[in-house]
């Protein structure tokens, strides 16, 4: 407080109504009932992720062109964004605020894209060396497997990798086709995760044949089994058996080997999960005319709305309704199948609607490929009595991978059932924290309560209504020809601007709003960040109102 | 409105003081408006409107017919009329110079304004510099050149072409 | 370069010449098209301004109070009912002592609706403190704006230039154009001495106790009084280097007068040809056009009118229950000092033409009327 001022006459005082000394010394915090802090939430989309991607930070770093640091923030949870960039079923967009307003942000598309930067920047990935002396053994090497052994190598465990094929890679080399994932991407990511850190790779060993699990106990001080599904199941109808049947995880993985292969003019696939919609997508390409057949309808179909989308738009029939009775042979060939006509009944435990056959109503479709595609199992030979099962996949107990076997972990297919890449990837990274707690003897660390934002949480006066930028594509008429890859990605222009429409939920991407609006000039801009300074902060809350993505939250005094 | 403000800037151009104003009111488009302009050699004091004006300009000839146009209009003063026939008012005829010009086919003729409406403006003026000789072609042309965003070559063709169609009836 | 253009428009190039920083308006018949050309300049970068767009009038003097405060040149414009709204925030201005610059198109005030002129708008605010100066013609009115600029800033008080609505604001005129680069000669960039400044944080318009509450307005009426100096100095130094100048007042053939009519605005314009006509019949007639009514020139005033025999004042205003404002202010400057009979007439509410006319018929009435306490006469209604 300064000393009052005493004036002897109006010629020394200032002509207008102000004080004659600076007011510094008010410090006008004390009027403060409600105080404003800098609290940022968890952005939907990373809820919505199942290995919980930094998504609003890595997109903020494409708006600063700070891509190297955008791609070390997806790797913290995400070992090879260039294939989930290019292969994820994204749930994280279907939680994107922005979904509420116009159209979400291509988070798919923008996660690509700094994918792709990865590979063109090698030294991006820090090499780890090996500090720890537990080694680790990892069985498979599809997402699940490699994604472990990747954050184990980080951490400084020598781990190796078995693989029964001759290629690493599992689902993601010999289930999806290369117009969706090229063969060179997976090989640069699987590449790029290898060199990361003490790995080492042997190929073309089963479990189960060459090594047995009691053998890995006894060498290795912890073991991830990430083995995936390698069998298509059967149809169980008459006649399966023989020429012309074919399984269709067989078919994709010989179209992955490069192999030409000639399935006939008149092609019908059973299904209508992904698996079948690869297996339809391939037969097109390999020149046959395609009928996929599904016991239910489209609104049932398990396969990713897009996936179910370009088959079509590529020329691939879809027959509803009607489940494979009888195969019909003459001469040893397939000729025919004879199908029965369903209709939908009252809903599952999954809660779509059973198909109920409709009774005498059947007919015959002329057949000289049938492809199963209605599920995958898993190949547990050699495991059967060491750990526990349920429905034929690996029993694990808790979030981390545990099983029945204390240096045992799983994930992945093997535990979920037919699942998604970013399920085996979330898998993978969380068994390989747990095991190396297992091995440092670490406490389990606190679950937090991440509180999120909704659209009802933005400030969405400052944001104006924009489409989705789409990923280019290859001509159409050059889709259907060959096995190219469909999507070309996004350049930088594309990047930014898609990178622009994220709101930055919960999370401030000093946008200077705060700093701007407050009255009292109590909010400091340092290098990156924003300070209030409570001296003089009055709480009137302005920085609150007009951060347009809540990343202030407020708190009564006192309490 | 316009046509005054080509007018008195014409006159400005040739060193006369000048005003021009609309009457004022609401306006509205389509309805008759009446605009006016005083010229003088000395600076004009009078700020009010004009009831008795020296010359008259009538832009649409059905105006003749349905408003008293020569209402306070001193005897003797020119009256310059946009039509394409003839004049026949005795009366008229008899107190006033008249002068007729088609200005509605000379606007059209250089692509100023459409058939329904056409812009007259310049040749008007063009046709009571003709008449009147009381301000010159170039002075107008020049008022146009300053004053017409668009299509400036085509309305000081206009108004010249006025000048020398405007018919001098009585 | 003289140009012939509408009297909205001078005002616009008179801010332009100003180099107003900060411009914040909306629109309203009459003034529409000073904030339009104005905001075409913005736009065009033929003047480097600021333009804020704003809801409402009394936001538009906000704004101005803001920028002002903040040291920005500010200027705005407005009319009629807009004024008013304004009403709270041009108290803030004064009270503040910002050297804001409004120009106020007369336009006669609602109900009945009127577009057209008289003065009860601008007058309304006469007790606000802001400095009020009447316009006659075009150029008189884009000459004011940089007057206006360089006293206020010099006071640090706003100031109000006042035009009529149609008589000016539509009626096209040949105006010289100022340019920047010859009036930042006269009135150069401003830079106040104190302005909100976020490093030297003080408090402004706060509490001012009984003690110095009054301090506070003797100053601004000190400001006022000195204005009356400073108007005619910031005039006679625009003479200097414009050739044009404009006074207090200006007093036509007053000098031998026996009866002098006082008027303001355009009718001060129209009535030196009714003088002139009068004259030549022989009447010794003279008129005193009142340029600036805040601060109202007393003794310039007095010094004209007291020689004369008879006051004739028209009113294009009234103060209902009064007389005519500019009456009672020549009265008052009279007051006491002279016994020459003052007449007050209502003329031209609402827009009604004030023609050589109706001047003259004021001018006779006023020379024959014998009672020379007839303060309040209406011109024209129909009884």
């Amino acid at each position: 407080m300064v000393e009052k001022v005493e004036f002897k006459n109006y010629r020394e005082m200032p002509i207008r109504a102000m004080t004659i000394s600076s007011m510094l010394w008010n410090l006008t915090g004390s009027w403060r009932n409600v105080r404003p802090y800098y609290d940022f939430k968890t952005s939907p989309c990373r809820l919505g992720c199942p290995t919980g991607e930094n998504i609003q930070r890595y997109i903020y770093l494409i708006t600063e062109k700070k891509y190297d640091e955008a791609w070390k923030t997806i790797i913290e949870d995400n070992p090879m964004p260039a294939i989930t960039g290019r292969v994820c079923y994204h749930p994280c967009m279907s939680e994107c605020t922005r979904k509420d307003y116009d159209e979400a942000v291509n988070i798919n598309a923008l996660e690509r894209f700094i994918g792709d930067q990865g590979f063109q920047n090698p030294q991006w990935m820090e090499k780890a060396k090996r500090s720890k002396k537990e080694k680790i053994a990892v069985i498979g090497s599809g997402p699940a497997g490699l994604t472990c052994a990747f954050y184990l190598a980080r951490r400084g465990y020598p781990v190796t990798i078995f693989e029964k094929e001759k290629a690493l890679g599992g689902v993601l080399r010999w289930g999806i086709p290369e117009y969706r994932l090229p063969n060179q991407v997976l090989d640069k990511a699987i590449a790029s995760i290898l060199e990361s850190g003490p790995i080492e790779v042997k190929t073309s060993i089963k479990l189960g044949k060459g090594i047995s699990l009691s053998q890995l106990e006894d060498e290795f001080q912890a073991i991830f089994l990430g083995i995936g599904l390698s069998q298509s199941r059967e149809l169980g109808v008459k006649n399966e058996a023989g020429k012309g049947v074919v399984p269709g995880l067989e078919f994709l993985h010989r179209i992955n080997s490069g192999e030409k292969v000639d399935a006939g003019k008149k092609v019908v696939v059973i299904g209508g999960g992904n698996t079948a919609m690869d297996v339809a997508r391939c037969a097109l390409r390999s020149g046959s005319e395609v009928t996929v057949v599904y016991r239910r309808t489209i609104n049932e179909m398990p396969a990713i709305s897009e996936e179910i989308e370009e088959a079509e738009k590529e020329g691939v029939k879809l027959h509803f309704l009607a489940s494979p009775l009888e195969i019909i042979r003459t001469k040893n060939t397939l000729s025919g199948v004879v199908f029965q006509q369903m209709k939908l009944g009252d809903p599952d435990e999954s809660g779509r609607r059973r198909p109920v056959p409709i009774e005498g109503e059947t007919f015959t479709m002329k057949v000289d490929t049938l492809f199963t595609a209605i599920g995958e199992t898993a190949d547990l030979e050699g495991l059967e009595e060491k750990l526990e099962q349920k429905w034929n996949l690996i029993l694990t107990f808790g979030e981390n991978g545990n099983t029945s076997r204390e240096k045992v972990f799983a994930g992945g297919d093997v535990v979920k059932g037919a699942a998604s890449v970013v399920e085996a990837i979330a898998a993978g990274k969380k068994a390989a924290a747990k095991i190396d707690r297992l091995l440092a003897n670490e406490p389990e660390p606190e679950i937090e309560d991440p509180h999120t934002v909704g659209i009802e949480d933005m400030n969405t006066d400052y944001f104006t209504e924009s489409k989705r930028n789409r990923v280019p594509r290859i001509p159409q008429a050059e889709v259907t020809g060959s096995f190219r890859e469909i999507k070309t990605g996004f350049d930088d222009v594309l990047a930014h601007s898609e990178a622009d429409r994220c709101f930055s939920c919960g999370v401030c991407n000093y946008c200077d709003n705060c700093w701007v609006y407050c009255p009292d000039v109590a909010i400091k801009r340092l290098r990156d960040e924003y300070e209030i300074d409570y001296d003089y902060c009055k709480g009137c809350l302005v920085c609150v109102h007009e951060c347009p993505r809540n990343a202030l939250s407020t708190r009564e005094e006192g309490k | 409105m316009i046509a005054s403000e080509i007018l008195a800037d014409a006159f400005f151009n040739e060193g006369k003081y000048v005003q021009a104003f609309p009457a004022f009111g609401v306006e509205r488009r389509g309805a008759p408006v009446v605009a006016f302009t005083r010229v003088s050699d000395e600076e004009v004091r009078e700020r009010c409107q004009i009831y008795e004006p020296d010359h008259l300009i009538v832009l649409d000839a059905v105006l003749i017919d349905t408003v008293n146009i020569t209402e306070g209009l001193k005897k003797g003063g020119w009256i310059v009329i946009n039509t394409n026939r003839p004049v026949e008012n005795g009366e008229l005829m008899g107190n006033y110079h008249i002068a007729t010009v088609d200005a509605n086919q000379i606007a059209l003729r250089h692509n100023l304004g459409s058939r329904a409406a056409p812009i007259v403006n310049t040749a008007i003026i063009g046709a009571f510099s003709g008449a009147t000789k009381l301000v010159s072609l170039d002075a107008v042309k020049q008022a146009i050149d300053g004053f017409v965003p668009l299509k400036k070559e085509e309305n000081m063709q206009a108004a010249e072409d006025a000048f020398n169609a405007v018919k001098i009836i009585s | 370069m003289k140009k012939v253009i509408m009297g909205n428009h001078a005002v616009s190039y008179g801010v332009r010449a100003s180099e107003a920083k900060v411009i914040s308006a909306y629109p309203i018949t009459p003034q529409t098209h000073v904030v339009e050309l104005l905001s075409e300049m913005c736009a065009n970068g033929e003047i480097d301004a600021k333009f804020i767009k704003v809801e409402s009038e009394h936001s538009a003097m906000a704004a101005c109070v803001g920028a002002a405060a903040a040291g920005s040149r500010t200027f705005t414009a407005t009319s009629s009912q807009g004024l008013l709204l304004m009403h709270e925030m041009l108290h803030w201005a004064v009270g503040a002592r910002l050297p804001i610059v409004l120009a106020n198109i007369n336009r006669a005030v609602g109900p009945p609706w009127s577009i057209w002129t008289d003065q009860n708008d601008s007058l309304s605010q006469r007790d606000v403190g802001w400095l009020q100066i009447y316009c006659e013609s075009n150029q008189e009115t884009q000459d004011t704006i940089p007057q206006a600029f360089k006293v206020a800033e010099e006071l640090q008080m706003p100031v109000m230039i006042v035009m009529d609505a149609f008589f000016l604001s539509h009626t096209f005129e040949i105006v010289d154009i100022l340019e920047a680069q010859e009036v930042r000669k006269f009135l150069p960039p401003y830079h106040p001495d104190i302005k909100i400044d976020i490093n030297d944080p003080h408090s402004f318009g706060n509490l001012a106790s009984p003690e110095h509450y009054m301090e506070l307005r003797y100053m601004i009426q000190e400001a006022m009084e000195k204005a009356v100096g400073l108007i005619k100095k910031v005039d006679g130094e625009f003479q200097k280097q414009f050739g044009r100048g404009y006074g207090l007042i200006h007093p036509y053939r007053c000098a031998d007068a026996e009866i002098i009519l006082v008027t303001s605005g355009t009718v001060a314009s129209t009535a030196r040809a009714v003088i002139d006509e009068m004259r030549d019949e022989g009447v010794k007639i003279g008129a005193l056009k009142v340029r600036v009514f805040r601060p109202f020139p007393f003794e310039e005033i007095f010094e004209v009118l007291s020689r004369a025999k008879k006051v004739a004042v028209i009113d294009r205003n009234i103060s209902f229950g009064g007389h005519g404002i500019f009456f009672q202010e020549i009265k008052s400057a009279l007051y006491g000092r002279t016994d020459v009979p003052i007449l007050g007439y209502i003329a031209g509410l609402g827009g009604r033409d004030i023609t050589p006319g109706v001047i003259r018929q004021i001018a006779e009435q006023a020379i024959t009327d014998k009672n020379p306490h007839r303060y309040i006469n209406w011109i024209g209604v129909k009884t």
